[in-house]
């Protein structure tokens, strides 16, 4: 192969003129593709830039009747208009959270989804002998939780707590959440946009 | 030896990667150097934009008649760089279709279809028509008016073939119809990125193998052979970059228009086949649908399948004819004959366009739409039920269509917000600017009272209401005729804050003593004949809300209702008997001037 290489009979004048030749059909080229390659990967990547729905106002849950006193969670749809695509949906859930009763007039918050990856948490109440525990739990890959939120596995898969919603106010009789996302798999909370 | 160079050899161990490169550097170019080689590049290069551009399409569209045209909305409009690749991948396909038209017509007139290269010649022709079924299949898929009227005529002429003719139909709309819906669109698409793109590959690619095949059998030796690398590679970066400047530059110039979406209750009255098939369409324009002699066939087969059919096959048959002794010349007759016949009809039927007022008053009218639509979906989102459903809901579009369907036969719209209409000679009043003080105040005027602006055209023009107000102006010296000008002008306000139309709002908040003024003046001198806010007696119609949304449903649902014009009702139609409540409402807001208008743009 080298063989044929130095084989090759090309004048030094004739090459120069090549090179130019090479350069012209090289930029011809790029500058041929540049447009709709340009415009495909600007179109591809354009979600990395995308902001999704910031909190918004605060939305009506759930009637505080509607809670048990002793402080058993329940889980209600958040509904509010929802964005697809092109499509403006009125009134959809955007969100589920737990709504906790933890005095007459004072409710937590607790987003359902998990913190570690974003799976959907249960709240299960497991027989242990004659006793009945009450506790959040992930499926996914079986993160513990207590009532209040609170890590209870000695290793756990969350890298943190479960998040609270922590603008929760009660207006005649109603329990009324602002709700927003988290990121997920960071140590600590920030919202997610 | 350095990193670099042990990668290589790496590489080249396990691929033969270098060893490629430098065959292709030194591939030869049979037949030698030439242009001839950098247009089949450019197609080369057209497909493979078409395939780029096409994917990152296809990744944001939805094909179901719900969603399509909001797709390409956001495609269009709110996709970064989604316009730019939406209008290359559109005229793109426009230029490739043209550039194969002249690549088959280039080689008739250079005899390149003779022994041994029919196949070569055919593949072209197939590659033209191919090109041509991707622009039809493509068109369909935006869902826009246009596009879905102009498809609808294109199934329809299945319906021409006997026998089979309703069959094929309902394969092509991939449903029992009658209309074309989510399973035409996914059925065009399918072929489209399926079956003909993928078929438009498969035929390139045989059309460069057999040709570079025949250039083989036919060279005596030695071959004659020039450099790819880089004098034609050169050239055929030079014809890509042409074939891509024109492109961009029709972007450029014109975009890609996105008519306003799909409506089945309103065929698009100018729908039109794009320029590649204006000549088949000329030439059915001026052929008779009537039937052949009986044979439950019309003559419109002719145009639209046999001389078209005709048209390929002859092409096909050429490298026959080449085999006579005047062949080559009879060919490039018949390339003249149907290239000259086909560039005639196409002008002709562009020129009779462009004359046509309807047409023209179509298109402006569809402009219109899709501008409108385009608007309230940047404004509002779209709907969970589609953009179509943000038209039917705007009174600026549909309540003018509504009002021209089924008022302006008799009122004309004139002064107003919003669409015109005109009418010779008026049977009723004109609403254009209703509950505006400036047309309230006509009502109050001796003069225009009469004239086809109010009552002129109706039955009303020698009525109590005319009398009534030449009274009131009659034998008054010029300080009378001032004040009672001014008392008028109160009145008038008075009823326009009573319709307390959007536009006025504010002003009229700023007139309350004048109202208040008007008030008083009204229960004197007319609160005789009509009632408002429970005073008076009624026997002209009820004024309470005059003009208001309220006022104008209640009085379009049934003028003839007691408290409106009873029993006197000059031949307006009871109109709740022939519209919905919404429908109504949507006359009710154009009227009144009440619809969402972006803000204008800040320089």
């Amino acid at each position: 192969m080298v063989d044929e290489i130095s084989l090759r009979p090309e004048l030094p004048a004739e090459e120069r003129r090549g090179f130019f030749k090479k350069l012209l059909a090289l930029g011809a080229w790029i500058a041929a593709y540049l447009a709709p390659v340009g415009a495909a990967v600007r179109a591809f990547f354009a979600p990395a830039r995308q902001k999704g729905q910031a909190a918004g106002d605060f939305t009506r849950v759930a009637p505080l009747d509607s809670l048990p006193e002793d402080g058993t969670p329940k889980k209600f749809p958040i509904l509010a208009q929802r964005r697809d695509a092109w499509t403006v949906y009125p009134n959809e859930p955007i969100g589920q959270v737990f709504l906790r009763r933890v005095g007459k007039d004072q409710v937590v918050a607790l987003h359902v989804k998990c913190p570690h990856m974003g799976c959907a948490i249960s709240y299960v109440e497991e027989k242990q002998g004659d006793q009945v525990v009450k506790k959040f739990y992930c499926p996914c890959h079986k993160a513990n939780f207590d009532l209040e939120g609170r890590r209870t596995d000695a290793v756990s898969e969350s890298p943190r707590d479960m998040d609270t919603l922590d603008e929760v106010k009660i207006e005649d009789g109603f329990v009324y959440v602002r709700f927003q996302n988290f990121r997920t798999g960071t140590p600590t909370k920030e919202e997610e946009v | 030896m350095s990193v670099w160079q042990r990668l290589a050899e790496w590489l080249e161990m396990r691929t033969g990667l270098k060893t490629a490169l430098y065959h292709c550097s030194r591939r030869a170019v049979l037949g030698g150097v030439c242009w001839g080689n950098a247009v089949r590049a450019a197609l080369v290069f057209g497909l493979i934009v078409q395939a780029i551009t096409g994917l990152v399409l296809w990744m944001h569209y939805s094909p179901s008649a719900q969603t399509a045209w909001e797709s390409v909305y956001y495609i269009q409009y709110e996709l970064p760089g989604g316009w730019l690749l939406r209008g290359i991948h559109h005229y793109m396909a426009q230029v490739l279709v043209a550039l194969l038209a002249l690549y088959v017509a280039g080689m008739v007139l250079l005899g390149e279809y003779r022994w041994p290269r029919e196949l070569v010649f055919w593949t072209a022709i197939f590659l033209l028509l191919c090109g041509m079924a991707l622009c039809l299949t493509g068109d369909l898929l935006s869902w826009d008016r246009n596009a879905v009227s102009a498809t609808t005529v294109r199934v329809r002429f299945l319906t021409l073939l006997p026998v089979i003719g309703q069959s094929l139909l309902k394969v092509a709309i991939g449903g029992p119809g009658p209309d074309l819906g989510t399973l035409t669109l996914t059925r065009f698409f399918a072929l489209h990125v399926g079956v003909l793109a993928f078929g438009f590959a498969l035929l390139l690619w045989a059309h460069l193998a057999l040709l570079r095949r025949v250039r083989v059998v036919t060279a005596a030796p030695p071959l004659p052979a020039g450099p790819y690398w880089p004098a034609q590679a050169v050239r055929n970066a030079a014809a890509c970059l042409v074939l891509m400047l024109a492109v961009l530059a029709l972007v450029g110039k014109e975009g890609v228009p996105l008519g306003s979406p799909a409506d089945a209750t309103h065929f698009y009255d100018a729908a039109r086949p794009e320029w590649s098939l204006r000549g088949v369409y000329g030439l059915s324009e001026m052929i008779p649908g009537s039937g052949i002699f009986g044979t439950g066939l019309s003559w419109k087969i002719f145009p639209i399948f046999i001389i078209p059919g005709l048209t390929v096959l002859v092409f096909l048959a050429m490298p026959f004819f080449a085999r006579w002794r005047w062949g080559y010349w009879l060919n490039v007759a018949i390339l003249a004959a149907i290239g000259g016949g086909l560039g005639i009809l196409t002008f002709v039927s562009y020129r009779a366009d462009a004359r046509d007022e309807k047409f023209q008053s179509a298109v402006a009218e569809e402009r219109l739409l899709a501008q409108r639509t385009v608007e309230l979906a940047q404004a509002q989102g779209i709907p969970p039920t589609g953009a179509l459903s943000l038209l039917k809901t705007d009174p600026k579009t549909e309540g003018a269509r509504l009002f021209g369907q089924h008022c302006a036969s008799c009122h004309a719209h004139v002064g107003g917000l919003g669409k015109e209409f005109r009418l010779e000679k008026p049977s009723a009043p004109n609403l254009g600017g209703f509950g505006t003080p400036q047309q309230v105040r006509g009502w109050l005027d001796p003069v225009r009272i009469q004239s086809p602006d109010y009552f002129g055209g109706t039955a009303f023009k020698n009525g109590d209401m005319v009398r009534t107000i030449k009274e009131m102006y009659a034998d008054l010296d010029a300080d009378e005729l001032k004040e009672v000008q001014e008392q008028m002008d109160s009145i008038a306000l008075m009823l326009a804050a009573e319709a307390n139309l959007p536009r006025l709002q504010t002003e009229l908040a700023q007139q309350k003593g004048r109202i208040a003024e008007g008030m008083k003046l009204f229960q004197q001198n007319c609160a005789g004949c009509h009632r408002l806010h429970g005073k008076g007696t009624q026997s002209g119609p009820e004024l309470t809300g005059y003009g208001s949304l309220g006022w104008l449903v209640e009085i379009t649902s049934n003028p003839a209702a007691a408290k409106f014009y009873g029993k006197r009702n000059d031949r307006m139609p009871i109109f709740e008997k022939e519209l919905s409540r919404q429908q109504i409402e949507l006359i009710a807001r154009f009227l009144r001037g009440e619809w969402y208008e972006p803000a204008p743009p800040t320089p």
